[in-house]
Formats: C-alpha cells, sequence, structure tokens
C-alpha cells in the first residue's frame, strides 16, 4: 500500500493541485479520504476531487481541526491510498441521515454482514445528529460471534445541526459511513496519557449518559467535592473534562474506557457524560495535562512499521494540549517514523476494549494503523 | 473562582489529594482493624496457628502454638519453623518437616501431617497433633509464606486407642477376642502356605466352669477365667498369641513351633493347671481343660477349617473323659464321626422344618398296689427321613446336642405331646396319671421355657399335674441355678420330675436333695441282670432304698421278663419300664395288649440311650397292660 497525504491550501481547491499531488504515483488512488472544513468551499473541494479522481472511491466528513502528517491544520486534509494488489480494495457502506433515530434493523444487518466480511472497517458518524452509541450497541449484538476490527470517529460539532460526511459529491447529513477494507491489515492503538486522580467509586444509580448518583449521593455531590474552590464551583463541564471519568470495571469489557462530561446539574444533581455510563459502574477521577498527552503519544512503537495511519484524537484532548494542538499528533508522527497520516479531533472515538469490540471512547486517542496484506 | 487554568487545576489537585488522603487513611485503619480481628481471632480459637516468611521463618504464632511447642512468641520469631515445631513419628523418630516446607513454600503445595505424629515440645513433653500446612500467597499469587495449623489430639488417639483395643481385647481377661484372634490366625496361615513355617493352634475348654459359675456366682467364675488367663500367660512363650475366644473356651497361637514343641508347651500348662485349685470363699475346686492341638499347615484352606479341627479336637477330649490334650489327625475314629454328625444337623433342621419328626409312647407299669390307677407312659421320639427312614435318638441326639438344636427339639416335643394328649377322647385324661417327657440340659437352663410351656398348657388344657420332665443328673448339674429355678417354678404349676438313668452318671446323693425331683429312674443296665447278678441287685436295691428313703418313688427301666417284673416287686421298686411291658407305639395310640414280644423297644423322647428296635403299632384304645 502505499499512502501520501494533502495539505490543502484553504478555500475552494483547484483539481489541478490535486492532481499533481499524486502525479509521481502514476495513477489515481484506490481511496481518497478528506477531512474538511465545513466552509462555504466544501462542495468545491468536493466537485474538484471528483474532476482529479473520478474513478477513486471518494469520501470524508467535515471537521473543524484536522491532521496532515505531522501538523494539525483547519484548511483541510486528503489522504490518498494505493492498492499494491488490485484484488485488494475499500468500499462504503452509507446509512442514510435518520435525524436523531436509530437505524432500521435490516440496515444494520446489512452493514454488519459487510463489516463481518471485511479484514477491518473505518466508521465516520455525524458525531450529534446520528446515534452513534444506539448503532454500536446493535452493532455489536450481530458481530458477537466474528469480530473484525472497527475503528472510527465521530465527527465534531462544526455547526449547530452537526458534522456531515460526504460520499463523491453527496453530503449527507445525520449519516454514517462504514469503510470496509478487503486486504488491509488494521491495528489499533488507543492512546490515553491520563492517571488517576481520586480512589475509586461506584455509580449507584445512571441512565445512558445521565449519572444520577455516586455512593449513594448526587452525582453533582461528588462533583462539587473536588471541583469547590475557595467556595465556589469551577466552571462546568469544561474543567471537568481535565479531570475525566475513568471507568475501572467491574466489567472487563468497561474497563479502561473514559467519559467526558456534556452537563452539569441538568436534571438536577445529575451529571451528563458524552457516552453511557452504568449503575454498577466502579469510576474516579483522571488527570493529565500537555506533556502527558504528549509523551504517551510519543512512546507509540511501530512495529510492524504501517503503511497510513489514520488519528482520530478527541476535543477534549484538544482542548488540553491547547495552544500546542498539533503537538500530540506530532509526537506520534515522528514515533511511526513519518508514516502517512491524517484525521481529526473527534467527538467520540470508537475502537476495540480489551475484552471486546467497539467500545465507545471519550477523551481519547485512536490511532488507527494500516498495512496492506500480502498478495 | 479563579480563572487561571493551572491554579484552578492546582486547587482541584489538592481536593483529589485530600480526598485520596483520607480514602487511604480510612482504608488503612480498616485494614488495621482488619489485622486486629484477625490477630484475635487466631488468638482465640483453639487451633494452633504458625506462619513463615517465604523462608519457613516463624512470623507468628498464637497462644495456643506457643502452648503446644513451648516456645514463647518473643523467642519462636525469627526462628526457623524446623526448630520450632519438632515432630516425631509413631516410635518417637524425628519426622523432619522441613521438606514438605520446602515444598509448599516453593510449589505451592499444601500438606498434612501424617497420621500418628507427635509434636516434641521445647521441654520434652509430647503432644498428639494432627494439622495441616498451605502456602500464603500475595494478592498476585506470588508465595509469601505459609501457615501451619495444628491441634492437640492426644486425647482423641488415646481414646481411639482404648476403643481399637476394646474392640480386639476381652474386656474381663484382656487377652485378644474371637475377631482379632482370627486376623493373627489368617496371618499364621498365610505364613504357613507362603513360607512353610510351622505354626500350632491350641484350642482349650475349662472342664469345671459351669460348676464353679453356677456354685459360687458369676464373680467367682470370673476369677476363675482370669487365673487361668495368667497361668496359660506363664506357660506360653512371648511370640504365642493368648486369646479368650468366649465363655470358657480359649486359645493359643503358638508361633513357629513344631507340633511336638507345642505338645511339650501345652502339656506344661496342662499340668499346671492339674496342680492349680481355684479357691473360693469355703470351697475349693480342681481345675481341669479339654485340650484339642492343632499344626497349623498349609493343608488348612481357611481360619474356619483349622478353628474347627481344633475345636473337634477340643471335643474329642472331652469325649475321652475330658481334662485331656487330644491332637488333630484328620483320619482319626473320632473326627470322622464329628465329620459325621455335622451332616446330621442339616437332616435335623430340615426335619423340624418339614415337620417330620414323630412321636412315640412307651408304658409305665405300676407294680405297687398302692400306686394309682391309670395311665404312666413316657413320650418317645422318632424322627423320619424323606425316604422313610426312621432314626432313633441315639443317631442324631449328640449332634443336636453339640450344635444347639435341642431347644427346638424340645419345643416341638411338648407342643406336639400337649397337642396330641388334647385331641384325645375325655376318658383319656381322666385316667391320665403320668405323661414323662425329656428335657434337655440347653432346656433346663432356658429362661423362656417357662412362658413357652404355661403358654401351651394353657392352649391345651392337659391339667399340668399330669406332666413330668425327665431330667438327667448331668444336664441338671451343667446349669444347677437356672434348673433348679425352673424345677421350682414348674413344681408350683403341679409339673413333677423325675431324675433319668439314675446310676451312670455322676449319682451324686447329694444331688437327690438339692433338687426337686419325684422320681427315680434306675437304668436298665443295672434292671437287666437284676435276677440274675447280685452286684445289680445291690445297686437296684440300694438306690430304690435311698430313693424312697428320701420320699421318691422309683421307676426300674428295660424291664425285659417276667422274672425282672417279680423281682422288682420283691424288691421293692414303685414301677416297671421295658420293651417286654409294652413295646413303643405312635403316641396317639398307646398299648393295649399285653407284652408280645421280650425285644427292647423304645428309645426315649429326646435324651437317653437307645436299647433296640420296636414295632410300630396302629392307633388303638389305651389300656395299660394286664400284669
Amino acid at each position: 500500500m502505499r499512502s501520501r497525504t494533502i495539505h490543502l491550501p484553504g478555500g475552494a481547491c483547484p483539481p489541478s493541485a490535486l492532481i499533481e499531488a499524486c502525479q509521481d504515483a502514476g495513477r489515481p488512488p484506490d481511496m481518497a479520504l478528506a477531512f474538511l472544513p465545513p466552509e462555504d468551499g466544501l462542495r468545491e473541494t468536493l466537485a474538484a476531487m471528483t474532476a482529479a479522481w473520478p474513478d477513486s472511491l471518494r469520501l470524508g466528513c467535515e471537521a473543524v481541526t484536522q491532521f496532515t502528517g505531522p501538523e494539525a491544520t483547519d484548511r483541510g486534509s486528503v489522504q490518498l491510498f494505493w492498492f499494491d494488489d488490485p484484488r485488494h480494495r475499500a468500499g462504503v457502506e452509507v446509512i442514510p441521515g435518520t435525524h436523531g433515530e436509530p437505524p432500521s434493523a435490516r440496515r444494520v444487518e446489512a452493514v454488519a454482514r459487510r463489516i463481518a466480511a471485511s479484514d477491518g472497517a473505518l466508521l465516520l458518524v455525524d458525531g450529534l445528529r446520528f446515534p452513534a452509541e444506539r448503532f454500536l450497541a446493535d452493532l455489536r449484538r450481530i458481530l458477537v460471534s466474528v469480530p473484525p476490527l472497527v475503528a472510527g470517529g465521530l465527527a465534531s460539532r462544526v455547526s449547530a445541526v452537526g458534522a456531515r460526511v460526504f460520499l463523491g459529491e453527496r453530503v449527507l447529513p445525520s449519516a454514517c459511513l462504514a469503510v470496509t477494507l478487503h486486504g488491509v491489515s488494521m491495528r489499533v492503538e488507543v492512546v490515553r496519557g491520563w492517571s488517576p486522580a481520586s480512589p475509586v467509586y461506584t455509580v449507584t444509580r445512571a441512565e445512558g449518559g445521565v449519572v444520577h448518583e455516586i455512593e449513594g449521593a448526587p452525582a453533582t455531590s461528588w462533583y462539587r467535592r473536588f471541583f469547590t474552590v475557595h467556595g465556589e464551583l469551577a466552571p462546568m463541564p469544561e474543567t471537568a473534562n481535565r479531570f475525566p471519568l475513568i471507568i475501572e470495571g467491574p466489567r472487563p469489557e468497561r474497563q479502561g474506557l473514559y467519559r467526558a462530561m456534556r452537563g452539569f446539574d441538568d436534571p438536577p444533581g445529575a451529571v451528563t457524560f458524552l457516552g453511557d455510563v452504568e449503575t454498577g459502574d466502579r469510576v474516579r477521577l483522571g488527570m493529565g495535562n500537555e506533556r502527558s498527552l504528549v509523551s504517551t503519544a510519543s512512546e507509540l512503537a511501530a512495529d510492524p512499521v504501517p503503511e497510513a495511519a489514520i488519528l482520530y484524537s478527541c476535543t477534549g484532548r484538544e482542548s488540553l494540549l491547547g495552544d500546542r494542538s498539533g503537538a500530540e499528533v506530532a509526537a506520534i508522527h515522528r514515533a511511526l517514523g513519518g508514516v502517512p497520516l491524517s484525521g481529526f479531533f473527534t467527538c467520540g472515538e470508537i475502537a476495540p476494549t480489551p475484552r471486546g469490540n467497539l467500545g465507545f471512547y471519550n477523551l481519547t486517542a485512536i490511532l488507527v494503523l494500516l498495512r496492506e496484506l500480502d498478495a | 473562582v479563579t480563572t487561571n487554568p493551572l491554579e484552578l487545576d492546582g486547587a482541584i489537585l489538592r481536593n483529589l489529594l485530600a480526598e485520596t488522603t483520607r480514602a487511604y487513611e480510612a482504608q488503612m485503619a480498616e485494614l488495621h482493624a482488619e489485622k486486629e480481628l484477625a490477630q484475635i481471632t487466631l488468638a482465640s480459637i483453639g487451633d494452633g496457628v504458625l506462619a513463615t516468611n517465604a523462608r519457613g521463618v516463624v512470623k507468628y504464632l498464637n497462644p495456643v502454638a506457643e502452648k503446644l511447642t513451648g516456645w514463647e512468641r518473643a523467642e519462636a520469631i525469627g526462628a526457623p519453623l524446623t526448630a520450632v515445631f519438632r515432630l516425631a513419628g509413631q516410635s518417637g523418630e524425628p519426622e523432619e518437616v522441613g521438606e514438605p516446607l520446602r515444598c509448599c513454600l516453593e510449589e505451592g503445595k499444601g500438606f498434612r501431617l501424617n497420621e500418628r505424629i507427635t509434636l516434641e515440645r521445647q521441654d520434652g513433653r509430647r503432644y498428639a497433633v494432627e494439622g495441616s500446612c498451605a502456602p500464603i500467597r500475595a494478592s498476585n499469587g506470588r508465595i509469601i509464606g505459609a501457615v501451619l495449623v495444628f491441634q492437640d489430639v492426644s486425647d482423641q488417639r488415646l481414646m481411639a486407642l482404648q476403643l481399637a483395643h476394646q474392640a480386639t481385647h476381652d474386656e474381663l481377661t484382656g487377652l485378644l477376642n474371637r475377631q482379632a484372634f482370627d486376623g493373627h490366625l489368617q496371618r499364621a496361615l498365610d505364613e504357613a502356605r507362603s513360607l512353610a513355617t510351622t505354626h500350632a493352634l491350641c484350642y482349650l475348654d475349662l472342664d469345671q466352669f459351669k460348676v464353679v459359675n453356677d456354685t459360687c456366682g458369676h464373680l467367682a467364675g470370673d476369677e476363675l477365667l482370669c487365673r487361668v488367663t495368667s497361668l496359660l500367660q506363664e506357660s506360653m512363650g512371648h511370640a504365642d498369641l493368648v486369646a479368650r475366644l468366649g465363655g470358657d473356651e480359649f486359645a493359643v497361637l503358638l508361633a513357629r513351633c513344631t507340633l511336638e514343641e507345642a505338645r511339650r508347651r501345652v502339656g506344661e500348662f496342662h499340668q499346671a493347671l492339674r496342680r492349680f485349685r481355684f479357691t473360693w470363699r469355703d470351697k475349693t475346686f480342681a481345675v481341669g481343660a479339654s485340650i484339642g492341638l492343632v499344626p497349623i499347615t498349609r493343608e488348612f484352606r481357611t481360619v474356619t477349617h483349622l478353628l474347627s479341627a481344633a475345636d473337634h479336637a477340643c471335643y474329642a477330649a472331652k469325649d475321652k473323659g475330658r481334662n485331656r490334650i487330644q491332637v488333630y489327625q484328620e483320619d482319626d475314629a473320632t473326627f470322622v464321626r464329628r465329620h459325621g454328625e455335622m451332616s446330621w444337623v442339616v437332616r435335623i433342621q430340615r426335619t423340624l422344618e418339614e415337620d417330620r419328626f414323630r412321636l412315640f409312647s412307651q408304658q409305665i407299669q405300676p407294680l405297687s398296689p398302692e400306686a394309682r390307677p391309670g395311665l404312666y407312659f413316657e413320650v418317645l421320639l422318632r424322627m423320619v427321613e424323606e425316604d422313610g427312614r426312621i432314626h432313633l435318638p441315639a443317631d442324631f441326639l449328640r449332634a443336636a446336642e453339640r450344635y444347639g438344636l435341642m431347644r427346638a427339639i424340645d419345643r416341638w416335643v411338648i407342643r406336639e405331646t400337649l397337642r396330641t394328649l388334647r385331641v384325645q377322647p375325655a376318658p383319656f385324661l381322666d385316667r391320665l396319671r403320668l405323661c414323662a417327657i425329656n428335657l434337655s440340659a440347653v432346656s433346663l437352663g432356658d429362661e423362656e421355657l417357662y412362658d413357652f410351656l404355661d403358654g401351651e398348657l394353657a392352649a391345651s388344657g392337659v391339667p399340668a399335674d399330669r406332666l413330668c420332665f425327665e431330667i438327667t443328673e448331668t444336664a441338671a448339674v451343667e446349669n444347677l441355678v437356672q434348673a433348679r429355678r425352673l424345677m421350682d417354678r414348674l413344681a408350683e404349676r403341679g409339673v413333677c420330675f423325675s431324675l433319668d438313668d439314675f446310676g451312670t452318671g455322676m449319682s451324686s446323693y447329694a444331688y437327690l436333695k438339692e433338687l426337686p425331683v419325684s422320681f427315680l429312674k434306675i437304668d436298665g443296665r443295672f434292671v437287666k441282670d437284676v435276677v440274675t447278678d447280685p452286684l445289680d441287685r445291690a445297686m437296684v436295691e440300694s438306690i430304690n432304698q435311698v430313693g424312697h428313703v428320701i420320699g421318691l418313688r422309683t421307676v426300674a427301666e428295660g424291664v425285659s421278663s417276667v422274672a425282672v417284673v417279680e423281682r422288682l416287686k420283691a424288691i421293692g421298686v414303685d414301677f416297671a419300664q421295658g420293651n417286654w411291658i409294652s413295646p413303643p407305639r405312635p403316641l396317639n395310640a398307646p398299648a393295649v395288649e399285653s407284652p408280645s414280644s421280650p425285644g427292647e423297644g423304645g428309645r426315649k423322647g429326646s435324651g437317653e440311650e437307645g436299647r433296640g428296635d420296636e414295632g410300630l403299632s396302629l392307633p388303638g384304645d389305651i389300656e395299660p397292660p394286664p400284669l
């Protein structure tokens, strides 16, 4: 497999620039994966990609901050893939917009069959309007006996209505793309960088992403114990997301899942998270900083050396990185020996858990490492 | 709230640290409390507990462990477990705990202390202990030490030993009991087979034990058994095993000795026993023993076979006059006869089950004009085989006595006699004066016989005063106390007794005063030649006179001619019985005609010597023969 990332210039991108970027490859790419800013030039860029590579699989999603090689950018990123073996390929399944409703069982089953027949799959999901967790739960039930590796990210909020995905020149709101890879070895690294910062407690009442009680007391009281400074509550939820909730078990498949806070005291006494928290989960607060995140990223080992990489890193990490939002991707790029890499800051990450597939993460960086299988 | 994120995060981290510290302290307090609880628990339990580190060095011991090992905690902690916990085996040899402890610490294999092990205290005292050792693992599975839990089981072990001793020994004499002795015999037999080693088995039965028991009581009997035990133990070698098999029966396994050597040793004991006199209060007894001696050879297949041979030999010693040693020889005539007796046992049992015994009667004729007129007769027993052959009691009574069948036979005779009398026409019972039934020694000692007879009399309606039980002197003496008790009770009901075969046994006139008998039956051996032999005549006159002096009526048995009858009349004998007077006939057909055959006829119901065959007549009227 060969791969290359292209820095877009910002605004509408002329097809010639795209063609020129892959001239030395000798042929159009088999797949072009684009993470584009939600600007007015989106459709022009998609049209340029069509003009440049009319026969290639072109897809992607909107994102505020994208990665291109070692850099974080807001002008858009395109990663091109060429398979060495003509029998190897990428496919895509579209789950169209449902506007918050879960896709039909038949649709989920069809997608699951395609994923099960692949060597691995990438999911690109509208983070706000597509019911990702419900969809993942349905997929998990079907894929329980044949779990291929699945990873992906929820596109971060880019507008009031969410982030869109696109296939060719079709722009789809409230949708999900499932990219199936055939003849490709896919490996997933979960990059954390947080340390435990509190004792472990038990969630005594929770429902979906809403935690009502911890250790029998309102969840807000539990948070107030830590986040009250000089008699006042620190700004929530942004402060809390620098101290993510870490699920420590007791179910093994939930161990190591982090949760980012979405809302505090709404409903009253409760805390709302981006991912689900279950009654009985053992939880603690974690702590981290820019140094710990970058340091963890730099410790990644590239063995075997991948031919391409895609990084889904949580926007919560972006907040923590602050001015050095590119430091993490740079460290990863360096650790992987300069492998062609793209990606974006996400609003929820999908990756296997220690005891299962299709875990829903927050505040985590999911690194997908790709290498074409031998012919 | 500060807007500086660093300050804010710092403050939150301090909160987190404080909370973590509080939780840690609470956890430590909880752990401390748990440790206290564990230590109090360990100190309170009744078991000894010793804990070591991974190198087998003692790190903890509870008060019970301190007491049992004799080590104080201060000196034990830091010492190797092998020094603190010193074990000894059954014979006192040191038993090393180090190797199993090493396995426990290195390989995680727990172990139990060996059975019958003892713990040697620091001061040398020993405790029987039981216990086990298990590795102590950290949360990561690593072995960090071992814990040894043990209990003082000295009392239980002593009790178990006592129970085991009780299970294998006779309580009175302390000798091995039958069950334990059988085990030793089996081993001796195995050895004889595999190694061709010769052992010998001595089986002995005291001759005078019952006399001592009955005349002086059980305490005296027990004392006699203990004295004989001492004599046996003094006479036999250390390797010989002496056992009490029950009652007055003893056995000795003479280990690794030839028959000659065994005979010599047993002979020495027998001599010692003959010299021995047992004194109880004012009475002194000479004690004899009938001894059977068997060489234990590979020819014996089983212990049962071996014991049976010894029993046969002992029986033969008795048969030959008691108080002697008899060596077992398989082809000896005595043993052959014993085997023959045993074959009778099955036939007797089958005859009882199939109701093939038959009752006969032989008339007893009054000779004195003072005698009340009426019917007097003795009930006689016959055994009818499946093929119709008829056996006299002489054929089978010895076997029945030997193998415990007399009780059943006596009861069958009593029940059947009363049943037969009941169904006779009314004039029969009116004229019946005496129906004599023979009663064995076993039945005389049977405490349930009275109730049985009481029930049968009530069921039959036969007046008790028409019954007379014939007993032998030997039978009465064998169980004198019980026999006397039964006879007194039956006498109160009106039943009378006759002393049978007088003149042939001990013929102790003293017993005539002791026993509540009404008739004295003069043995036919003296009667037969009473006309021609002056000695027999003198015997008959003597017995008759003594009987009359103490108020008994006399009956002469075996009367074979009119001349004998006349002589008996002249002597003054009260009754006569014999084939010349009336041959035996089926009980429901007592003789009606005159004596027709000069030959001998009857066999007594269940205990007398036979005198030949007799004719079997059909039922008829019941009248005494005219004389």
